[in-house]
């Protein structure tokens, strides 16, 4: 069953220069104002627009990525849903596979996170936090789909909850 | 030096901290991304020092002209506030968290981050 989309539909395919992640976090959030009043809604979804660019930024092959941003107010109840897609290496994959079994398994996002922060805080090679902010800070819930080398990862929140 | 305004800026991104009576003031002004993360923790780590060699018994952080801090940046803030914890209690500090009510990422994050050290770490709006 199809769902019509109301609202906004972005389709961004981009070269994931790290300079250039916020610019389009600047986008993405400028552009949900102009349907959504709810400030805090608008100030997650950028945020998450953000973690999953750097994620492609830092991990994409050629940092070619596609970050899809739709709000759906179809059926009374709003959704925004963020999609970003980009080939990646097996390592990689292997990892984000890793990362998303202990962010399903967890019952507390927050904590998560903030055991993540201190976990993290003596490696230096990575950050590590990410996903962790998008599920806790961001309220959102996350998923992860891989075809091939493809990695896709879908957050979702509601609106007006 | 002790009165010597330490600084540090890329991109979109300054930083400042300097003395004032009440302790060690640092300011932090528009975006914080993966730009210029390498940029914040070596100045994070000379404000450390910089606390440290003037015995300061708190530092404020003023983060309300902070337009976006990324994950990676938070985590430079939780290495601050770790390297604070493995002080002994004498040596340690306290760090206010300075932050805009207008910017909305700042309460789920600051919140996150002063539940890394609760003793350590309040959040003023």
């Amino acid at each position: 069953m199809s769902s019509t989309v109301c609202g906004l539909r972005l389709q961004l395919r981009l070269d994931a220069d790290p300079v250039l992640v916020s610019v389009t976090r600047r986008f993405v959030e400028e552009a949900l104002k102009r349907f959504v009043s709810d400030r805090d809604l608008v100030s997650r979804v950028a945020m998450t627009a953000h973690e999953l660019l750097e994620n492609a930024a830092k991990y994409a092959r050629d940092r070619n990525a596609e970050l899809t941003v739709t709000l759906d107010t179809s059926g009374g109840k709003g959704v925004v849903t963020l999609r970003l897609s980009n080939d990646t290496t097996p390592a990689h994959i292997d990892r984000l596979r890793q990362i998303f079994s202990e962010l399903d398994a967890c019952r507390d996002p927050l904590s998560l996170y903030v055991e993540l922060m201190r976990r993290n805080a003596r490696r230096p090679d990575v950050s590590g936090l990410g996903l962790a902010r998008i599920l806790a800070e961001g309220e959102m819930t996350l998923g992860l789909s891989v075809d091939g080398r493809t990695a896709t990862i879908v957050a979702r929140t509601s609106v007006g909850t | 030096m002790a009165g010597e305004k330490l600084s540090a800026s890329a991109y979109d991104f300054s930083a400042e901290a300097w003395n004032e009576v009440s302790g060690l003031q640092v300011k932090m002004v528009g975006t914080a991304d993966m730009s210029v993360r390498d940029v914040l923790g070596e100045f994070l780590g000379q404000v450390h020092r910089r606390a440290l060699g003037d015995h300061v018994a708190e530092a404020t952080l003023d983060l309300r002209q902070l337009a976006f801090m990324n994950s990676a940046c938070l985590k430079e803030l939780a290495v601050w506030i770790g390297d604070i914890q493995e002080l002994p209690a004498a040596e340690q500090y306290r760090i206010v968290l300075h932050s805009s009510p207008e910017i909305f990422w700042q309460r789920r994050s600051l919140d996150a981050l002063s539940r890394l050290a609760s003793e350590l770490v309040t959040v003023r709006v």
